[in-house]
């Protein structure tokens, strides 16, 4: 939850910075890799228990 | 297990800090800069339009800082080799989960896209805020995107390798060939004029710098969110 305020925020950040690419890495970036990290992690996790 | 969960405190103080200073910052952003602070970066800037850069993000991250760029690729390296060696390679476990139509024709249509931009924003590099290190992301994810849609698909391992060993190679070659031409770890020896600054062909090793730094992001990302997904680990 503090990541997606934390990554939604830097992406306002970045778009009135000038920097549209870099603020759409970010989008992808919060909601692709790092969710997909975490459920990679909740999967493991369910294997071992 | 019920959905609703009570919050604890912590992350709702968290999130009203969190919210807090960004609002802080944009409050600051908006209604007063300050125009007389005088930073680190202020000298950098000066010496920006030396270099026929039209960004000056680029020329500080490749140029004024490129030995410590070099570094960050290693960090990623090492991570990369870290995943490697923790999880085992003869363990293969597949999602689960067979993916549905919609994700596989979506996937199909949306990858080259995806490819295209990342190389846009790997070669527009030295132009625009972004560079290397954001292409090579956004090119793995539109790897991600076909490791999660289709089952069999894997990154080929012997492609990669070579991108990263040229890759990796070129970068260091080039630095030592500035440090030969002009007595600085990754001098730019070729020609940038200040006159055709802004177009793509300028600033001399810089979009070459990005675009290398882009190949390798790239493929150490793919090699990793494969590794995530394919393997299980060894206990």
């Amino acid at each position: 939850m503090l990541l997606m305020g934390v990554g939604l925020g830097s992406v306002i950040l970045f778009f009135i910075f000038k920097a549209p690419d870099v603020a759409l890495t970010e989008a992808v970036i919060g909601s692709g890799i790092s969710s997909l990290i975490f459920l990679i992690a909740l999967k493991h996790l369910k294997g071992k228990k | 297990m019920s959905l609703k969960r009570d919050l604890p405190t912590s992350t709702i103080s968290g999130f009203a800090l969190s919210a807090s200073l960004i609002l802080t910052i944009l409050n600051i952003l908006l209604h007063n800069i300050p125009n007389n602070i005088q930073t680190a970066g202020d000298k950098l800037l000066k010496l920006n339009a030396s270099e026929g850069v039209a960004n000056a993000v680029t020329t500080v991250v490749v140029y004024f800082r490129g030995f410590d760029t070099l570094g960050e690729i290693a960090v990623l390296f090492i991570a990369s080799l870290g995943l490697g060696l923790m999880l085992d390679e003869n363990k293969k476990c597949d999602l689960k989960a067979k993916s549905n139509f919609m994700l596989q024709t979506a996937s199909k249509l949306l990858f080259p896209i995806i490819m295209l931009f990342g190389i846009y924003v790997m070669v527009y590099g030295h132009l625009s805020p972004g560079g290397g290190f954001q292409g090579g992301v956004i090119i793995a994810s539109g790897v991600l995107l076909l490791l999660i849609s289709f089952n069999e698909f894997e990154v080929p391992h012997s492609v990669v390798s070579l991108l990263e060993i040229f890759a990796g190679a070129s970068y260091v070659i080039i630095g030592l060939i500035g440090l030969l031409v002009l007595d600085r770890f990754l001098g730019n020896f070729l020609p940038n004029d200040i006159s055709n600054m802004g177009m793509l062909l300028s600033g001399g090793i810089i979009p070459i710098i990005y675009i290398i730094v882009g190949i390798k992001v790239g493929s150490e990302m793919s090699v990793i969110s494969e590794n995530l997904i394919k393997r299980c680990e060894d206990v």
